[in-house]
């Protein structure tokens, strides 16, 4: 596997995690395994130049090690986007680190530092898998098939009007379609296409709320969701979000292409920027418990009236 | 009024499917064993339901929790935090709906 | 308040050299072995974030940056923030100062014994100076 691969990690030293993130993101550079990853001089550097020149074909992973997520929030005030993001505190479900004080010597010591590394080994070599594949496909679409792919949805929605609601400098929208657009208290739409089918998505609200979205993850097709139970799990530069179902039913597709474009749901949260496409096991009964267009304009009005935005 | 300041504390939504949210047991509880009092969530929370007292880690807020949110289990370091079953709240907010039903309906 | 005032440690994020290596290893021996009342340490990435925790620390507070190459992240970074940055070293320095000691240098995450002592020299030769700052509310 020879992809360019650049590491970015945070450099943390303040908390035992942080020093233990950095040794093993500097043992992984060491062993050699991936013959061409290299990590990123500093994050930190004041120069931003170095950054802007990676190749198309470069995979860049940001690596936090706590979650003040310093790695992303850094390369996104260089308006860099990382393809994939590790967060090394999610492996402390299954590996204990060492706890109060310990020299970095010590730790160097640990052995949670080489299965640390192990870990971070294994997921870089499953994304350099999907980045190949990802590369491979885009290029066979490129030769072969123009457009209009047979298996891909297409989500053309149909709104009537669209509710709007100045705050500030910024403006949310709502549309409204009263037989076919359902809203939940978690601000997530639902879309009814017939036969029981619904397209899922995020309101504007959200959107803006979340700022720039770098990472949407979806559950796979064939997943049975219950209500208010997650569809998708976002990251965006600010903060981690589910998407929480208004529906309960299985998940029949997913929007790929925020995969490779996560921004749709910033730029266009009502249209391109759909999620999931679910097929409802209750669309009736639970329909009638959901808000209408304008019932949801105004819950989300006496929201930000009364939290304000978090930018 | 754009909100920047993670201290203050916003009004809790008062209605949540219908139902008064005081009325409804959504909320994290704090697992002590595994809760190293690190202070993330405080962080995290945008609404104000944790917050650290003489260094300790306490829920504060209960009811600015949002309804079915999860998001501060997912960033705990440590996984010290413990919801109630979605199912068996979904299931609490529609019995007290049923219920502010026949009462309009009895009265 | 004055004497309450701590002094940060403020290594930068090197990477691709050991001069990295030692300016964390430096701040490490300052902040846990020597200096460890006086002293606390901050993640970079965190200042230059803009984390609201570690601004008002870098405000509040005294500030040593500690620097691997010339390029200076840690000191210009704090100094972007507003701190003000009261001592700054570059590792850099020091190597040509202690030739006697060896060490890998190319190994980032153990260069072995020499590197351990070097750090040790040069924390030591920053005490006194943390305890000037930290003694006589920031003037050295």
């Amino acid at each position: 596997m020879n992809v360019k691969i650049v590491l970015i990690p945070c450099m943390g030293c303040e908390k035992n995690i942080g020093k233990i993130g950095t040794l093993a993101a500097l043992s992984l550079e060491k062993s050699k395994k991936f013959p061409f990853l290299r990590l990123n001089p500093s994050i930190t550097q004041i120069a931003a130049g170095e950054y802007t020149s990676f190749s198309p074909e470069t995979l860049i992973i940001a690596l936090n090690c706590c979650n003040v997520r310093c790695s992303t929030k850094i390369l996104n005030q260089k308006s860099i986007k990382p393809h994939y993001l590790i967060n090394i505190s999610k492996y402390l479900k299954d590996i204990n680190i060492p706890k109060g004080d310990y020299s970095i010597h010590e730790l160097l010591k640990d052995s949670s530092v080489s299965i640390i590394t192990e870990c971070l080994s294994n997921e870089i070599e499953e994304y350099v898998i999907q980045f190949t594949h990802k590369h491979e496909e885009n290029s066979v679409i490129k030769v072969n098939e123009p457009s209009n792919s047979k298996t891909s949805f297409t989500f053309t929605p149909n709104y009537s009007k669209m509710l709007e609601f100045t705050f500030s400098k910024f403006k949310f929208q709502v549309p409204i379609n009263p037989n076919r657009l359902f809203f939940n208290w978690n601000d997530a739409w639902a879309y009814y296409l017939g036969e029981g089918k619904v397209v899922i998505g995020i309101t504007d609200y959200l959107q803006k709320n979340l700022s720039d979205i770098l990472i949407c993850e979806f559950n796979e097709i064939g997943t049975n969701i219950s209500q208010f139970e997650a569809v998708a799990e976002m990251e965006s530069s600010k903060t981690v979000n589910e998407v929480l179902s208004p529906f309960s039913g299985k998940i029949i597709a997913v929007n790929t292409k925020l995969e490779e474009a996560p921004e749709l749901i910033n730029e266009d949260p009502y249209n391109n920027g759909w999620i999931v496409v679910l097929e409802c096991n209750n669309f009736e009964e639970e329909s009638s418990e959901l808000m209408s267009s304008e019932e949801y304009f105004n819950f989300m009005k006496e929201k930000i009236e009364q939290e304000g935005i978090y930018q | 009024m754009i909100n920047s300041d993670k201290n203050r504390i916003p009004k809790q939504i008062h209605r949540f499917m219908g139902v008064d949210r005081k009325d409804i047991d959504w909320f994290p509880i704090i697992d002590f064993n595994k809760c190293n009092n690190c202070g993330d969530c405080v962080q995290f929370c945008a609404h104000g339901v944790f917050n650290m007292e003489n260094g300790v880690l306490i829920v504060q807020n209960p009811k600015n929790c949002v309804v079915f949110c999860q998001a501060c289990l997912k960033m705990c370091p440590k996984d010290a935090l413990i919801f109630q079953e979605k199912k068996k709240v979904l299931a609490q907010i529609r019995q007290i709906k049923s219920q502010q039903k026949q009462s309009i309906d009895n009265y | 308040m004055n004497g309450r005032k701590k002094v940060n440690i403020l290594p930068c994020s090197g990477i691709g050299k050991t001069l990295g290596t030692l300016s964390r290893w430096t701040a490490f021996e300052i902040v846990e072995h020597l200096c460890p009342k006086k002293t606390q340490l901050l993640c970079l990435a965190r200042a230059v974030v803009g984390d609201n925790e570690i601004q008002s620390k870098i405000l509040d507070n005294y500030n040593i940056t500690l620097d691997g190459c010339p390029k200076q992240c840690a000191k210009k970074n704090i100094e972007l923030k507003g701190g003000d940055v009261q001592k700054s070293y570059l590792m850099a320095r020091f190597l040509i100062k202690n030739r006697d000691l060896i060490y890998d240098k190319k190994n980032v995450i153990d260069p072995g014994d020499g590197a351990l002592e070097l750090a040790k020299r040069i924390a030591l030769q920053i005490r006194p100076v943390i305890d000037k700052i930290f003694d006589q509310g920031g003037a050295i």
